[in-house]
């Protein structure tokens, strides 16, 4: 065999091979590292701007659904100013008729159900791995119980809360009064506005890009939001001891006394047993 | 030959999709900011907080950190604001004074609704720095609540003791 038989690449085919796969593998590289970035930014696009939002719908619905008609002796809502690590850090406490996340056991002991009437609270604690934030808490006790303002499950909400302030209003007016502290016993009243100010902090992941998206790349953010309580609602809470009254026309008055005695056969009889422990 | 063809139409695409998908967020991002924007602004009108609220208030977010996006605010069903963007308020005002000096001259008293329709227009920027876009929310409000009315607001919900009720 001799050596011009040999079939093999030239020097010359090799090195434009390897410069052709250089230049391949470059673009490849950096398509890689753009998209890598494109994942960060929308990463940051959508996750600076859902957690806040996300907790004050929690609160705003739990509020929306208070149990106005459902409460004794105006124990409905308890607002407390606090503070820890010098940051805000309000307690608030209220009873709901919202279906609840932790099931109970029912009266038969065999099956679980989630109640509509339940206590909630919101609670905040010094996070254990970062002192500078805030944990929050949603606590949630199923049914009602004599002391509607405590005891019940913690669940974590968001862990990076730099302060939680939650003021409330009387009544509107020009300059609007705004206090720390709401107590529906004290007040047998229901606010007409509960102011909330919410400051977190999210973890925004390094990328050039979202420097360029309206603020993506921020990491401490702020909310606030009013939440007003409708005047019906407000009504209802404020006059639900009004006695039943018998009306005059007497056919109707007999209906009305037809209803009562049957709501007060179920009581007696059990059927409404949806709260055990009342 | 082919095969670095192929890879640069697959390099073209890839880019494509992954600006496609950016400006996707930026979009939704922008959209979601607009409505809770937009949704705390009708919250403090619900609550009778924004003074001076007239037909056209207008103005940006900058106090919560999002000057770029502007609000005008149409208050009534014939509001000429109705559907406004931010950024042609100029054109909106002058056919607003011109309607109104045309109203002025058949004055008639007319009775307050129960409920005032406000419609909030956010004008949002896009990817594209120079485009702006609207996001509208359109709500009926306690008229009370939208001109400060706080005489009609004791009118309609007095504070009474629960035995004053017959």
């Amino acid at each position: 065999m001799t050596r011009s038989n040999i079939k093999a690449f030239t020097l010359l085919e090799v090195l434009i091979s390897l410069a052709i796969m250089g230049m391949v593998m470059a673009t490849v590289m950096q398509t890689v590292q753009q998209t890598r970035m494109a994942v960060d930014a929308i990463h940051n696009i959508s996750e600076t701007e859902s957690v806040g939002p996300r907790i004050l719908e929690q609160l705003r619905t739990d509020i929306e659904n208070l149990a106005v008609s459902d409460v004794v002796d105006y124990k409905l809502l308890k607002g407390e100013d606090d503070t820890l690590i010098g940051a805000g850090a309000d307690k608030l406490d209220l009873i709901v008729n919202r279906r609840s996340y932790i099931p109970a056991l029912a009266n038969d002991g065999n099956r679980l159900l989630h109640p509509y009437l339940n206590e909630v609270g919101y609670r905040l604690k010094q996070n254990p791995l970062r002192s500078d934030f805030l944990e929050l808490y949603r606590r949630e006790d199923t049914f009602v119980d004599d002391e509607p303002f405590r005891d019940g499950s913690y669940s974590l909400v968001y862990d990076r809360i730099v302060s939680l302030d939650i003021r409330y209003a009387k009544r509107p007016d020009f300059d609007m009064v705004w206090e720390d502290y709401w107590d529906t016993e004290v007040e047998e009243a229901l606010p007409f506005a509960l102011e909330i100010y919410l400051e977190i902090e999210v973890q925004p992941r390094r990328s050039s890009e979202s420097l360029n998206i309206i603020e993506a790349n921020r990491a401490r953010l702020s909310f606030t939001d009013i939440i007003h309580i409708p005047e019906e609602k407000r009504w209802r809470f404020r006059h639900h001891y009004q006695p039943d009254r018998i009306s005059d026309d007497p056919e109707e008055a007999q209906d009305e006394q037809l209803e009562n005695e049957i709501a007060d056969d179920n009581s007696a009889s059990g059927f409404e047993t949806e709260d055990p422990k009342r | 030959m082919a095969a670095v063809t192929l890879l640069a139409i697959i390099f073209t695409t890839v880019m494509q999709i992954r600006a496609g998908s950016i400006e996707k967020a930026t979009r939704a991002r922008a959209l979601s900011i607009s409505s809770r924007l937009g949704n705390s602004l009708l919250h403090q009108i619900q609550a009778g907080m924004l003074i001076d609220l007239i037909d056209g208030y207008s103005g940006d977010f900058s106090e919560e950190g999002f000057g770029q996006f502007k609000y005008v605010i149409g208050v009534g069903d014939s509001s000429q604001f109705a559907s406004a963007s931010a950024n042609d308020l100029e054109d909106v005002w002058r056919d607003y004074r011109k309607n109104q000096s045309e109203d002025n001259s058949e004055s008639e008293e007319t009775k307050k609704p129960e409920f005032t329709r406000v419609f909030i227009t956010i004008t949002y920027p896009t990817a594209d720095k120079d485009e702006f876009k609207d996001y509208v929310i359109e709500s009926l409000v306690d008229t009370w609540a939208v001109e400060r009315d706080f005489e009609l607001y004791d009118f309609l919900w007095p504070e009474l003791n629960p035995d004053e009720i017959d």
